[in-house]
């Protein structure tokens, strides 16, 4: 075999056909950033997800003991105080169990609320209820704690965080699904133009490779500089993509990764994309043109 | 070198076969003129030996190999034994004369050297020393097919097939091309030749196979180009 002879027919090829290798190029790039800015938000969002459910604990918040000021009908004895924190103990999804005493509470409070001096200010610590923080093995049975203690007596009321959070991941689902969809519908766009243009230039080389097949040529002389200008619009629409995802993530992570966003803006977010963005840029237009090879260029 | 054996075939969008039960015995180093009205099956003949058709019935085989039993991937290994001249050149026209006959070696993986080295010799065989950097618009139409023969002996194949080489030609430059195919051929290539030009058939005094709607009406050792025996 001769690569440069086979070389020289690629590049050739690559500048007979320029308008249609720059279009095929942009389009790789522009469906592989779109593929690589889904994957980024999928990856990311799990990320988040698992992040933020690590941090949440289950808190079940009791009200005012009997005998202060605040007491209600439904007040706290100390006896309930105990067998809610016996009951929980002996869930065996609970991993820790802290009690908040309404001084620690208070404590909390002033620190989260410091750049509020007035909001402090008007806040006793009576007013804030004291409660146990359930920490769980896995956060999303946060629902057994409700069912467990939720109506037990000195119970005021059993909350939990992950139900708003609930809510942010389906949007996040719903955006990578809608990411993903547009994604393999320009993918199959792609693969068309690629389709087209290598039909193109398989014309355009009839002569060429009438003569090929004539005097001998293997298959693989025949067909390896389509197959090889296809990948090289790959690569070349890849490397182009990965600029583009790099502009992405320094865009991102300079002006929307706000505290609780960090994973979108992270390298080693885009580090988990690019690989699958890379394989199937180079993967998909080589395949494409080999496909038309099969029904075009047939010895 | 070349056997056809009851040979048929019916091409799809046809009902009356292109060729019909033919069996042709051809030697190696045989001179062959294959001679008929257009639509006889002269090129369907050429085309089945280059396994480029396949027959509908009948078995062939070319440089001791049954095409039947050839597989997709050796049809190349095959078409390197074969080479082949048509009436309209099909030369590149953007490639000088060398690049054109390189283009034959080049395509089969030949060594650079050794397309350098013989590139020339074939050249120069063909008569077209002094005309390799010319493109094929810049010559005549007897140099223009002098090339393509030089494209399609380069490799040194065992079998000749001409489809019309004088089609396009005029009688003066025609015996200028049938001189060189007779070198060609005494180099022990066997060849194979299409045509309906008479003068040319009677003057060679060689082998003729006259085919009529598909079948062989004659085969004659010395013959010429009509019935005039």
């Amino acid at each position: 075999m001769r690569t440069e002879f086979v070389l020289s027919e690629v590049g050739m090829g690559l500048r007979r056909n320029v308008t249609m290798t720059v279009a095929a190029i942009m389009t790789v790039a522009i469906s592989l950033t779109l593929l690589g800015i889904a994957l980024i938000i999928r990856i990311g969002a799990d990320q988040l997800e698992h992040e933020l459910l690590s941090q949440i604990e289950v808190s079940v918040y009791l009200n005012p003991e009997c005998g202060t000021p605040n007491a209600g009908a439904n007040c706290l004895t100390p006896a309930d105080r105990t067998s809610i924190e016996n009951t929980l103990q002996q869930l065996p999804q609970v991993e820790k169990i802290t009690y908040i005493s309404q001084a620690d509470a208070y404590a909390r409070f002033k620190e989260e609320f410091k750049g509020d001096q007035d909001l402090v200010r008007l806040t006793t610590q009576n007013q804030l209820p004291e409660s146990f923080a359930v920490k769980l093995k896995d956060p999303h049975d946060y629902a057994v704690v409700n069912s467990a203690v939720g109506n037990a007596p000195g119970v005021q009321i059993v909350n939990n965080a992950s139900s708003s959070l609930k809510r942010l991941f389906s949007f996040f689902h719903h955006v990578t699904l809608g990411a993903l969809l547009l994604t393999v519908l320009l993918l199959i766009s792609t693969c068309l133009l690629i389709y087209n243009s290598m039909r193109v230039a398989a014309f355009s080389r009839r002569r060429e490779t009438g003569i090929m097949r004539l005097v001998g040529a293997s298959d693989f002389y025949i067909q390896a500089p389509f197959v090889l200008e296809g990948t090289a619009a790959g690569v070349a629409g890849s490397g182009l993509a990965v600029l583009l995802l790099i502009a992405v993530k320094w865009y991102v992570s300079s002006t929307l990764a706000t505290r609780v966003l960090t994973p979108f803006g992270e390298w080693s977010t885009l580090g988990e994309a690019l690989p699958i963005v890379i394989v199937i840029g180079i993967l998909l237009p080589a395949i494409a043109s080999f496909l038309t090879l099969q029904r075009h260029l047939r010895v | 070198m070349i056997r056809f054996e009851s040979v048929t075939k019916v091409y799809p969008t046809s009902t009356r076969p292109a060729l019909d039960n033919v069996s042709v015995d051809i030697d190696k180093g045989e001179f062959v003129f294959l001679v008929g009205q257009s639509g006889s099956g002269k090129s369907t003949f050429l085309r089945l030996a280059l396994k480029a058709e396949t027959p509908t019935k009948g078995e062939i085989w070319v440089a001791g190999k049954q095409l039947s039993r050839l597989s997709h991937w050796r049809v190349p290994a095959l078409r390197r034994q074969i080479g082949t001249v048509f009436q309209d050149f099909r030369l590149l026209p953007n490639k000088t004369v060398a690049e054109n006959v390189a283009f034959a070696l080049d395509v089969i993986g030949k060594p650079r050297h050794v397309v350098a080295k013989v590139v020339p010799e074939v050249l120069s065989l063909v008569g077209l020393d002094g005309k390799e950097n010319r493109k094929p618009d810049e010559l005549s139409g007897g140099e223009q097919q002098r090339v393509a023969i030089a494209r399609a002996f380069v490799n040194r194949p065992r079998v000749l097939l001409a489809d019309e080489p004088t089609g396009n030609l005029d009688p003066a430059t025609s015996v200028g091309i049938m001189k060189l195919l007779d070198r060609i051929n005494r180099t022990g290539t066997t060849v194979v030749m299409a045509t309906h030009d008479s003068n040319i058939v009677d003057s060679m005094r060689r082998r003729v196979v006259e085919l009529e709607g598909g079948h062989v009406t004659r085969d004659q050792s010395r013959g010429v180009y009509g019935y005039a025996q």
